[in-house]
This record gives structure tokens, sequence and C-alpha cells, in this order.
């Protein structure tokens, strides 16, 4: 177990800079999220970190030591992929024991760890099986222990549950959480599902370009993004942007936006769907606009209206009977929190 | 309707390939030298093959040569395969492209070159020149085959093996060889065929007096025609089917895993 620091970290593919100048802390212990879309380099920082790419700038240190001119195979990361990579011409307990016999631990001492390590992934009587005989979770749980049998300083992985259903998906992010917490493992993993980011880490950090955006806890990050692509990316944002004035950000229809407590003037402020309410003629104070409904979104427990203001599409998010009935074409005033709105710095959009 | 009208088409070809072989397999089983008929069961030709010294000869030299050039030919074509589907480096394309000629110039050609080449650095005629040949020509058929199958290889587990810790040669040998030993198991057989059943390039290779079966056979027939040639090419056919029965069966095995 140790703590992965990345400093000024950098990788150029033909000539192009695909990851510039990241530095990043990874806590001992800690599940760290990298999070981005496609193309936005998280996936060659992983790479990075295991030591199948070697950076063109920048240092990469595990425990303190300097590791990046070290290649995988000698950098003690355990690794799992997205597809899980089992071997096909071995048993569940031969891809489970792989990595300590090429260590040359004795057989039985092999035969011990793989026994335990199987019983903390639950697949206890699976030993004998062979990958194709095995169901998506479970090809999943052999793959974590083969990569944490061989106790590695961390544990690397790359997109490890977008192969499996969603129903499947839930069940082994918690499955997953409860083994890295008791096994304690410093695991970084790489996803582009927002949610499952969310969900399962400590800290995440949002990638955009090959840079880092934000790094923080996921309430930290979700509550308060620091630019518009953060606000857009973890979860759905309305985005009004304006004059900053003394009171307030003057939207182009006139109205005015109350600063939140503690916020600075800045050009831009986004607000969660969920926090907009419709309000009654009369009803409601602070911050409003008014909107003329497009479509309305039914999506089981909760409900979504997409609505028209001054061209830019607005969504409300609410309990399906908190939003009210309304036709298409019909205007209405929405409402928000002062404290609901969130400042941003960056009035560009990703 | 069309079901039909292609399994008479299927039984034509059948005919076409099979019929002379028939013929020849059964005359090989008739008394008489000429062909004659009515047929009259006897195995003559064939207690007359056991006692040719010279057949015998020439047939242990052939699978000797055919053995080692298997041999030789999967080392070097796995390798190369593996090589070429791993790195990618300056000329690779025109390497490649370089692999198909020796499929398709007329052996006659080859041949002849061989000739001139292995008399020019000294190696002359005689078994060696025969291996090389051989090795040359069974080369890209390895290449070939042991390529199509690591096209099915999922180059992660290269990856995943080296992760846990394995080095090059390890992530070779217990991962990489395992998927595409069907292959190279088809491979050696081609090239056993190859040279085998190799008769244009072993004709100018060998030295008159030891030469190979397929060689002495054409020799022979010059000669003057025996039944023996029938009851020897019999042979050879149930080994040749044989060999391809078990190339089928290997690279059907490795489909369905």
């Amino acid at each position: 177990m140790a703590e992965v620091r990345v400093e000024g970290l950098g990788k150029d593919f033909d000539g192009q800079p695909v990851l510039s100048d990241i530095s990043l802390t990874f806590g001992d212990g800690e599940f760290f999220g990298l999070l981005g879309p496609s193309g936005s380099g998280k996936t060659t920082l992983l790479r990075l970190i295991a030591g199948f790419l070697f950076p063109d700038r920048g240092r990469i240190l595990i425990g303190g030591d300097p590791v990046e001119r070290i290649p995988v195979e000698r950098r003690e990361v355990g690794m799992v992929f997205q597809n899980y990579a089992l071997f096909p011409n071995m048993s569940v307990a031969e891809n489970v024991g792989f990595g300590l016999r090429v260590r040359g631990v004795s057989r039985a001492e092999e035969a011990r760890r793989v026994a335990e390590v199987l019983e903390l992934v639950q697949l206890g009587a699976l030993g004998a099986r062979r990958p194709h005989q095995l169901s998506g979770g479970q090809k999943q749980r052999v793959a974590l222990a083969r990569a944490i049998v061989t106790r590695p300083r961390v544990l690397l992985l790359d997109e490890p549950l977008s192969a499996l259903d969603k129903s499947l998906r839930v069940e082994m992010q918690i499955e997953l959480k409860r083994i890295q917490r008791e096994v304690g493992i410093t695991t970084i993993f790489v996803t582009h599902d927002q949610e499952e980011a969310l969900t399962l880490s400590d800290r995440i950090g949002i990638l955009k370009g090959g840079r880092l955006v934000q790094e923080g806890p996921p309430r930290e990050v979700y509550f308060r993004p620091k630019d518009a692509f953060t606000a857009g990316f973890l979860g759905e944002a309305n985005l009004f942007s304006g004059m900053p004035e003394d009171g307030g950000l003057r939207l182009t229809d006139g109205s005015l936006i109350a600063w939140p407590a503690g916020a600075g003037p800045v050009p831009m402020i986004a607000v969660r769907p969920e926090n907009l309410r419709a309000l009654q003629p009369g009803q409601g104070h602070g911050n409003r606009i008014t909107a003329r409904l497009r479509h309305r979104v039914f999506a089981g427990a909760t409900g979504t209206l997409v609505l028209d203001w001054r061209g830019q599409q607005i969504k409300v998010t609410a309990r399906e009977e908190d939003l009210p009935s309304l036709s298409e074409g019909q205007e209405i005033t929405l409402g928000w929190d002062r404290d609901a709105s969130i400042p941003l710095g960056d009035a560009t959009e990703g | 309707m069309s079901v039909i009208a292609g399994r008479v088409f299927l039984g034509a070809v059948l005919v076409f390939l099979y019929l002379p072989i028939a013929v020849m397999a059964l005359m090989s089983f008739n008394a008489s030298p000429f062909y004659a008929l009515p047929f009259e069961f006897s195995t003559t030709w064939y207690t007359r093959l056991a006692g040719n010294a010279e057949m015998q000869a020439a047939a242990a030299r052939s699978l000797i040569i055919a053995s080692a050039t298997a041999l030789i030919a999967t080392a070097l074509g796995t390798a190369a395969a593996i090589a070429l589907w791993r790195f990618e480096f300056p000329g690779k394309r025109v390497l490649q492209l370089l692999l198909f000629p020796p499929i398709a110039i007329p052996w006659l050609i080859t041949g002849t070159a061989m000739l001139i080449f292995f008399f020019s650095v000294g190696i002359g005629r005689g078994t060696p020149a025969l291996i090389l040949g051989h090795v040359a020509l069974a080369i890209p058929y390895v290449i070939v085959v042991v390529a199509a199958r690591l096209r099915t290889f999922d180059p992660v587990l290269e990856e995943a093996a080296r992760s846990l810790g394995a080095g090059a040669w390890t992530v070779t040998r217990r991962i990489t060889l395992p998927w595409i030993a069907p292959g190279i198991v088809a491979g050696a057989l081609f090239a056993f065929a190859v040279s085998f059943d190799q008769f244009v390039v072993s004709y100018f290779l060998a030295t008159p007096g030891d030469t190979t079966l397929p060689v002495l056979i054409y020799t022979a027939i010059r000669k003057g025609f025996t039944p023996e040639i029938n009851a020897v090419s019999t042979l050879i056919i149930l080994a040749s089917m044989l060999l391809m029965f078990l190339v089928s069966r290997v690279f059907r095995f490795g489909g369905e895993r």
C-alpha cells in the first residue's frame, strides 16, 4: 500500500500532447476516480501510472519511489482491464495464481493465497472453472482477485464495470468498494460514467483535453464545479450567463440573479435541474425566470421538464407527482434558492 | 431443386478429384503389370516394394528432410509471425508483401535460382541443400497460418500478464504460444507436406544417387513403369490424407475454443 503521486506529467503521441502538466496525489488507501469524456487522456494517465507507457515529461512516485522508467512487469501494480482479460487457457485458480507463479512463490503458498483471495471475492468454489464458464460478474471478480493477490502497491481499474449490465453494475460497485476497503489498497480507476465515479470515489479528478480541470471529494466537485464543463459533465446543469453587477448576475431578459453566499461577481452561474421549482403566480422569492415547455420526459420515479428560455434549453427534474401538469407551449415561472446558484469562473463551455 | 443440383455438382467435383487416385490405388492391388483386366487381387507390388532398398532409402530420406524442414520452418516462421504481429517497424509492410511471391513464383524458377545460388556459395547439391531449399519454401506457409491464428488473439492478454509481473519471454511462453498452438501445429504439418510432396525443387537440389521419394518415382517412371509405383503412390496418398485430416482437426479444435 502506498501513496501515489504524479508531478507535472505529460505525454505526447506523434508530437501532439495528449496529457499535459498533470499533478495529483492519490492518498494511501484512497479510492480515486479519474473521470472525463473520451479523448480526455484519462486512460493515458492510467497507462502511464501502470507502466505500459513512459511519460515524456514529469515524474510518477509510488510510496515516494520514482517509478516512471520502470516497466509494468516490475512496477508492482495490479490492473483490472475493461474486458477482464482472463487467460482462456487457464482455470480460475490458475488465472489468479499466475502472478504468484511468475514470482516463484511455492505451490503450497500459491494455493493458500489463491484460496484466500477467492474467498474474499466470494468465488471460493469456482477455482476449477474455465473463464468461458463464468458470468460477467464472476469474471470481474476473478480479474480483481488476480490483480490483488500479489499484494501490489496500487490497484488500477480501467472502466471496470462498463461491460456489465446495469443492475449487475450497481451490485459490483458495492462489492468493489467493500473489497477495496477490506484490502485497503490505493485504487485509481478510470470511467466515463459520472454516476459510477460519484458513487465509488473518495475523491475524483475531472480531465478534459489532456488537462486536469478539477479534483476533490465527489460532493465538492458536484456542488461546486469550477467551470461550465465540469458542471455539465457531472450531472446536468442549466447555465445562465449575463453581466455581473453588485447585487447579482443581470440576465439578458433583465432579471437579476442574486449571488450565492460568499460568491463574487462571475459571468455565469449554473443551476442543477433538481434545484429548479415550478412557481405558482405570485408565489416564491429570489431567483426566477419564465420559460415555455418544449416537452416532458417520463423516467419512472422522476420526471423532467424540458423548457425553452430565450432560445436556450432549461431542464427541471423532480418526482413525477411534484411536476406541474402543463401542455406543450405553455409558459411557467421557475424559481430557485439563492444558494442553489453555482458560480462558474469560466464562461467557455467545453 | 438447387440443393439437388448442388449435390450433383459436388459429387462430380469429388469424382473428378478422386477417381484417378482410386483407379491407381485399385491397380496397385492388381496382379497384372499392364493394367490388364479382369482384376485379380494381389499384394505382389507391395511385397516388391518391401524389398526395394533404393525406394526405401529415398522414402527415409524424404521423411528426414520433411521432418527437419517442418521443425526449422515452424520455429522460424512462428517467430517471424509473432514479430510481425507484435512490433511496428519501418519496412514492415514491404516485408509482409515479400512473403507471398515465394508461394506464387513457379517452383521451376525457384529451383533453378536455388541451384545456382547453392553452387555459388559452395553448398552444392545434397541433403543440406534440400533442407535449406525446403525450409525457404515452407516458411511463408507457416507465417500465413500462424498469423491467421494470431489475429484471433487479444493483445490485452499480454498486457494483463505483464501487469502481473511476467517478462517478455514468460508472456510469450505462457500466454501467447498456448493460444496459437493449433496454428503452429497446422503450420508444421503444412511445412512437412510442402517438403514431402516437393518434386520440382528437389529435382534440382538432390544428388542423383541419394534422391528423395518424389524424384525417385519420377526417374522410375521414365525408366519404365511398374505397378510398384502405384503401390508407393497409394501409400504416400494415404499418408498425405492423414496429414491433412490432422490439419483440419487441429484447426477446427482451435476454432471452437
